[in-house]
């Protein structure tokens, strides 16, 4: 009987519309999805990419369900078919156990068509990108991922639809789930919360188990593995992964259970408080003495006009029907709590992990709600749209609807406005919950006014999808697939993507990315968006007027004629619409230059070819520079005249010159070179071949004159690097003043893209013993430089003088000596800290309602300032500025090293919330400044040649500040934690590498490689030789390879290993000159009181090093040779090692060793490599409880 | 006032529901009589404005109503054969909405309307019972206050005494006669007593055509004198259909009575009948069940005779 009922409900689903154009999206997701996968090192059928894309589509399973849902599951309340399919002698158990088993069959046989469009899309790859076909992993993924989840929903979208008998909480369900989902992923996307390899602690992940498609569980399970490691790994079932199945497998069977108990057999019934009231009606004298008296009221409404009674009428109707039953509140709540969610998350994370939390400021939050807000409210528009447009329909009321000569436009109105106040009373319950959570922080300085602007921002395109929607409803035969074009809405802009038309006049709804800096007191697109906002409202509009032209009344197609009201708004929105899409197109395609990805890649291409044959070509160098800047922030542009002194320091003698300036979006440019003759302007790439009249000797020094002005107006996108807004400007101006030769910026870095264009590939050549390079090619500065009234700029050098002339403040500022070419100007309204230390003069510059952290950075400088000295030397300059960057900067994380001067970005490094953080014990910006000061101290010294490594000269180096600094002030295991998050972030980001992985000591511009092992393997050093050793060779590479010297990693390591005994120069080449792993596991730990009261613990330990070889990509193993720790604590070990017992170093040379240890007291855990000094990339098995005896 | 000409209306799927109507109503009640799936509803939701004809015209006071939906929507009462309500309404509330729709916007007018209304539906006591709560009756009763809502000069009730015991069918058709001195009110049925208790005018529809159509005392002088009746057992039927035009046929205290049309006596034992509205109803049923079986007939039975 299940059976035949079952097959009964699968062949119903079958036959609706609905149900094969979700199929439909599917498809279009897999092939989509499948046919952008593979690389040449990861396969598009490898279990790791099926499994991932997989996931990636899962979270739309939830939608899928709705729309099946919403076409069958309450049919029979719907349709009135209760009464007769309950006194069938079908019982309950088999009557809710064939519809749900109809709807999870329907839905897994959507999944198994998206699954063998997958697998035929790979028919249609490229066969280096496909690795050997196993349909195993598909039917893997399929059972682990997908059925699961399919369960999950359809549970949730049966036992709604089942006791609510109501489409709109179908919705809701819909959306709780997919909220949940964003959620979990929000809070899991921080490593701290979402560790399963109990690196700090043995709590597990609460986000890898509560998300609902096992995305974080599986992204958690395979996040180290290698991309040999992901083509043949497949998810293994266990850990979190298993526990968030099996979670999740239960709720659903208890959603189940839970139906099936509350379900009950009988139609609903409301009759009986209408019986009391029902009486008599027998009294038919008084009726028909009635009847005589009927009388018509002449209707007196001109339905020329539009009359508010009438529309109210319709609105308090819909929004009855909007908010009827429990569904709305439930979405309030669900919007409340995750709002809640989202700030704690974000605002608590702060900028990185393990860091201060951001300060709750308004600008932030709104940057933090707007997205999800627009995204879940853009869906809660989707679904109401949907229901009220079929209000009517669905309650079979239409035809008395439909005959009234109520006009089209009211109807229309009132069904809109419903949605619209839906979606803004949840906007605003979301503000409300904001503002509690800023004064809950003890924010007290709320900027109301400021979340009006969340009505705008996230408030437009809400209305611009629920005008849309509306109007396709006209295009759906039936509400199902109604609501599936609706959710087409929303899935519309990564389509419209997809197909690259990615100009904001074809993006609907185009939103620019929202970046709000506090400081600069400005939102960056500001301008822009209210222009994208005027063309795609008109658009609206457009489509409004011709939706309410072409209402549905009954079934008849007649549209109801165009009022003269409804022409002129039609004919102003067309306007408006071409005026606006005009004015956006001259302002992205002709005032400013716009070019998608693929077309800059294809000019970069091109350049490359064209002009890389002539990169060798002799060039002069820029020696001396005097430029004069004018900043104009209201007008978001600036203007530079300014002069080069150039020199030939090459060993030929120069005939011609090439120079150029680099591209902006908006710049007319000026180049004047006497003595020479312009041979060719290449206004492409606006580079300038000369011809010099003479030629210039070796030696020989000549100048070049040239002029810019840059605009950057709102419709460009932010640079981070260059921009003036009307409260805060940074421009890092040695970018677009000439340069000279091949411009390696035009160069792609991208190794497939480089691929595809037929490139070779560009590798930093591998340092060697015998580069010995000298060029003195730092440069004297000197400025003048203007800006608004009201601000102040700073820039590099020491300010001469300062005077004000019209509406305008100037700053003369020259270089004390040769300085790095790095030149950035900063203009805002600044409030200045001055200091004296130790003959150094300390400025610091910074927003003026910014002023809570100064005397942490104060504090964290001279501390720095200090170690430095003791060490290796006084700071050569006397002078040292800290500034504070708007936060449009933030691209940089947190901010620029410019010569004598750090830029440090708003909510990066300045204005984080360090209240309740005692400065005797912690300073926070210690690790910020400490690195900073070292870039000012090694760069005033060391100028690295550009090739494998140079980062190791930088970077590194300042990591190894960073440790020190810390070490010393706050004890040897403080920095632990840095440690592991280092090397966490490294062994994640390692498997999207597309190359084979580079030691450190030839690294290239792979920032997990020189910052994340970086810091470990300085850490690792630090055991090793310890800090006196290291600060020896360090001072060694100062004295011995200074600027105008450019030292390689090979000058560092030379310095290392004069201070290295022989074992240690075998561990320096293991740190530094190969990439070495180690898997150490703890078999067993018994330990046995002796008579003299302390105790003996016997550890069984394997410990297995493994080599990549650089050729293979493959690991090796090599027999271990190695000194190692082990240490005893009392309880789980924490990571700073605060209940540790004892620590010890064991040598270790084989696979397998069993040490002996004593200690006075009782250890209850042993840990191996504690300090991580060592790469293990599964620590599980690193500690284990001790078995006493 | 209405006027349709050569109105034909065929579905989607190839169904054609009304085929080539031609009517002129005048006010007054105006019985539109036919079986079951006759095209009725069609033609009503068609004058309703709820559904476009495929072809042919219809106009109120000489203008376009296809073209200008509004301008019936404006004047039209419309009790569709069924219908929803939005739940948890109340029945004044509905009310209410609805006049306001219709474009009374004085509240006064409005009240006074409704509450009429509600008196002459005797709806009043439970007026503030949601509608969707209410029994069949009840809810046609609503049905029919709604259609009587404003100022309608053009009333269309589709069925509208299914579901209403005798009394509430009385007083509704009082009210109609009523209402229907100075404006149109068509009443689609298949109870041939609601048209002729009411219908100063009539046609009958059958399969979507007009098959007649006049006032029922003509129609009915049309074919006096050609009706007759006969008691028979029941297992003669067989034989009496065989040999004559049976139009009808009824039980009558176990016996079977037999109505057939014949210009003069069929046979002995038949009486003559005083002919009422009823038998111009059958004739014309069993009239173009002829014609189908005619059409039908030539093809085997042209085969029978050769063999």
């Amino acid at each position: 009987m299940l059976k035949e009922l079952t097959q009964f409900e699968l062949k119903y689903h079958l036959k609706q519309g609905s149900f094969w154009a979700v199929t439909f999206c599917f498809i279009w997701m897999a092939v989509l999805m499948t046919s952008q996968r593979g690389s040449a090192l990861l396969f598009a059928n490898s279990a790791y990419v099926i499994t991932e894309s997989i996931l990636f589509i899962s979270p739309n399973i939830i939608f899928a369900l709705c729309v099946l849902a919403s076409a069958t599951l309450i049919r029979d309340n719907q349709y009135k078919m209760e009464p007769i399919i309950f006194t069938t002698p079908m019982d309950k158990f088999q009557y809710l156990a064939s519809r749900y088993l109809g709807i999870v069959s329907a839905s897994m046989l959507i999944f198994f068509i998206m699954i063998v469009a997958m697998i035929s899309t790979l028919l249609f790859l490229d066969d280096s990108l496909i690795g050997p076909f196993n349909i195993s992993h598909y039917i893997l993924s399929y059972c682990i991922f997908i059925i699961p989840s399919i369960l999950l929903c359809s549970s949730v979208v049966f036992a709604t639809a089942m006791l609510s008998k109501n489409t709109i909480a179908i919705y809701v369900a819909g959306i709780v789930i997919y909220v949940l989902y964003i959620l979990v992923s929000i809070l899991g996307n921080s490593p701290l919360v979402a560790n399963s390899n109990s690196l700090l602690s043995d709590n597990t992940g609460f986000a890898a188990l509560l998300e609902p498609y096992g995305l974080i569980a599986f992204m958690e399970q395979s996040a180290f593995w290698t991309s040999e490691q992901r083509n043949v790994l497949t998810p293994e079932f266990s850990g979190n992964l298993l526990f968030n199945r099996l979670l999740w497998l239960a709720a659903s069977v208890s959603l189940f259970a839970y139906t099936y108990h509350r379900f009950t057999f009988r139609a609903a019934n409301k009759e009986p408080e209408q019986s009391k009231t029902l009486i008599d009606d027998n009294n038919e004298s008084l009726s028909l003495s009635h009847a005589e008296n009927y009388e018509a009221v002449t209707p007196t409404q001109n339905f020329e006009k539009f009359d508010v009674s009438i529309w109210f009428s319709k609105v308090k109707l819909e929004y009855l029907t909007a908010t009827k039953g429990k569904a709305f509140i439930i979405l309030l709540l669900v919007t409340m709590v995750f709002s809640l969610g989202v700030l704690m998350g974000n605002i608590f994370d702060g900028p990185i992990n393990n860091g201060q939390p951001y300060y709750p400021l308004t600008s932030m939050i709104l940057e933090i709600l707007r997205q999800p807000l627009t995204d879940i409210g853009s869906l809660v528009a989707i679904f109401y749209a949907v229901e009220l447009y079929w209000n009517e329909r669905t309650v079979n009321i239409d035809s008395l609807i439909d005959v009234t000569p109520t006009r089209n436009l009211t109807l229309y109105l009132a069904k809109l406005s419903t949605v619209i106040a839906v979606c803004f009373t949840l906007v605003l319950s979301s503000i409300v919950i904001a503002i509690g959570f800023q004064l809950s922080q003890g924010m007290i300085e709320i900027q109301p006014w400021l979340y009006l602007i969340l009505f705008y921002y996230a408030g437009l395109p809400i209305i611009l999808t629920a005008l849309l929607v509306f109007s396709l409803q006209r295009l759906a035969k039936n509400k199902a697939l109604g609501l599936l074009l609706g959710i087409g809405v929303f899935m519309l802009s990564v389509f419209v993507k997809k197909i690259g038309l990615d100009h904001p006049l074809t993006i609907f709804a185009y939103r620019p990315q929202f970046i709000f800096s506090d400081m600069a007191d400005t939102i960056y697109h500001d301008q822009a968006v209210h222009w994208y906002n005027l063309y795609w409202l008109s658009f609206g509009v457009i489509l409004s007027v011709l939706t309410v032209k072409f209402w549905q009344r009954g079934s008849s197609n007649i549209a109801q004629k165009f009022t003269r009201l409804s022409k002129g708004f039609l004919t102003s929105s067309v306007i408006m619409f071409f005026a606006s899409g005009s004015y956006v197109y001259f302002q992205t395609n002709i005032f400013n230059e716009y070019s998608t990805k693929e077309q800059t890649l294809e000019m970069m291409a091109e350049y490359e070819q064209e002009y890389a044959k002539i990169a060798e070509v002799p060039q002069p160098t820029v020696v001396d520079i005097n430029v004069d800047v004018d900043i104009y922030p209201e007008s978001r542009r600036y203007q530079a005249k300014g002069r080069y002194i150039i020199e030939n320091q090459t060993e030929d003698t120069i005939n011609k010159v090439m120079v150029s300036i680099f591209k902006q979006s908006h710049i007319e440019q000026n180049i004047v070179f006497k003595e020479a003759e312009l041979e060719r302007y290449d206004e492409k790439y606006q580079t300038y071949f000369y011809q010099l009249n003479e030629p210039m000797k070796v030696g020989e020094k000549r100048t070049l004159n040239f002029d810019f002005t840059v605009t950057h107006n709102a419709f460009t996108e932010l640079d981070g690097e260059h921009y003036v807004t009307k409260g805060g400007s940074y421009i890092e101006l040695e970018d677009i003043m000439p340069q000279f030769g091949y411009d390696q910026r035009y160069v792609i870095d991208d190794e497939e893209e480089r691929v595809e264009r037929g490139l070779s590939l560009v590798k930093l050549t591998i340092p060697t013993s015998d580069m010995k390079r000298v060029s003195d090619d730092w440069v004297n500065f000197e400025t003048t430089v203007s800006t608004s009234q009201s601000q102040q700029v700073v820039t590099v050098g020491r300010l001469q003088e300062s005077w004000s002339e019209g509406e305008r403040n100037f700053f003369h500022y020259k270089s004390d000596q040769k300085v790095k070419r790095q030149l950035a100007y900063t203009s805002a309204n600044f409030e200045l800290i001055k200091e004296t230390y130790k003959n150094v003069d300390i400025s610091l510059f910074h927003s003026p309602e910014h002023d809570k952290d100064n005397q942490y950075t104060l504090d964290a400088l001279k501390q720095t300032m200090d170690y430095f000295t003791q060490h290796f030397g006084a700071y050569r300059s006397n002078q040292f500025t800290i500034v504070e960057l708007p936060y449009f900067s933030s691209a940089q994380s947190f901010g620029s090293a410019q010569p004598g001067m750090y830029l440090g970005v708003e909510n990066r490094f300045f204005n984080l919330d360090n209240r309740g953080v005692d400065i005797e014990t912690f300073n926070p910006l210690l690790r910020g400044v400490s690195h900073e000061f070292a870039h000012q101290y090694w760069g005033g010294y060391i100028e690295p040649n550009y090739v494998g490594g140079y980062a190791l000269l930088t970077e590194t180096l300042c990591k190894y500040t960073e440790l020190v600094l810390a070490r010393k002030i706050y004890g040897e295991y403080s920095t632990n934690i840095e440690v592991h998050l280092s090397l966490d972030r490294y062994l994640r980001t390692r498997p999207y590498s597309n190359n084979i992985e580079k030691p450190l000591f030839s690294t290239g511009m792979e920032p997990h490689i020189y910052y994340g092992k970086g810091k470990q393997t300085m850490h690792a050093l630090l055991d090793l030789l310890g800090e006196e050793k290291i600060n020896r060779a360090l001072r060694g590479l100062l004295s011995n390879h200074g600027y105008p010297k450019k030292p390689t990693s090979l000058d560092l390591l030379n310095e290392f290993y004069l201070v290295a005994n022989g074992s240690q120069k075998v561990m320096i080449d293991d740190l530094f000159k190969r990439v070495v792993f180690h898997d150490f596991t703890l078999h067993s730990a018994k330990s046995t009181q002796l008579a003299n009261g302390n105790f003996e613990t016997e550890i069984d330990i394997s410990t297995i090093k493994f080599v990549l070889n650089p050729e293979s990509n493959k690991e090796q193993t090599e027999l271990i040779d190695d000194r190692l720790d082990i240490a005893f604590y009392s309880g789980f070990p924490a990571v700073d090692n605060s209940n540790m017992l004892l620590i010890q170093k064991v040598k270790f040379n084989k696979d397998r060793t069993l040490v002996t240890i004593q200690s006075k007291e009782k250890p209850s855990h042993v840990n191996i490599d504690p300090n991580r000094f060592r790469i293990d990339r599964n620590l599980v098995d690193n500690v284990l409880s001790v078995d006493h005896h | 006032m209405l006027t349709i000409r050569n109105l034909s209306k065929t579905y989607d799927n190839g169904v054609q529901a009304i085929k080539s109507v031609s009517l002129d109503i005048e006010p007054g009640l105006f019985g539109l009589l036919g079986p079951n799936g006759a095209g009725k509803s069609s033609l009503m939701r068609t004058i309703a404005t709820l559904q476009q004809p495929s072809h042919g015209q219809i106009s109120f006071d000489n203008k376009d109503i296809i073209k200008n939906p509004n301008i019936i929507r404006s004047c039209l009462g419309y009790l569709p054969q069924e219908f929803g309500v939005y739940p948890k309404v109340s029945c004044y509330d509905l009310l209410d909405h609805l006049a306001l729709l219709k474009g009374i916007t004085d509240k006064k007018d409005r009240k006074t309307q409704i509450e009429k209304l509600l008196h002459q539906t005797n709806l009043f006591d439970v007026r503030k019972n949601d509608v969707s709560s209410y029994s069949g009756g009840m809810r046609q009763r609503f049905g029919i206050a709604q259609a009587l809502l404003g100022a309608p000069r053009l009333i269309i009730v589709d069925e509208p005494t299914a579901g209403l015991d005798p009394q509430e069918r009385n007083r509704f058709h009082n009210m109609l006669c009523e209402i229907s001195e100075n404006i149109v009110v068509i009443l689609s049925t298949h109870i041939v007593e609601d048209v002729s208790q009411l219908c100063p005018n009539m046609a009958i529809i059958i399969e979507g055509e007009i098959k007649l159509q006049g006032k029922p005392a003509e129609l009915i002088a049309d074919i006096d004198g050609s009706i007759w009746s006969k008691m028979i057992n029941k297992d003669q039927l067989e034989h009496y259909k065989k040999q004559f035009n049976v139009i009808s046929e009824r039980l009558i205290t176990g016996k079977t009575q037999i109505i057939v049309k014949n210009e003069f006596q069929p046979e002995i034992g038949f009486e003559p009948v005083q002919t009422n509205l009823e038998d111009v109803y059958f004739s014309t049923l069993k009239q173009v069940s002829q014609v189908k079986k005619d059409q039908v007939k030539p093809s085997w039975a042209l085969g029978g005779d050769h063999a």
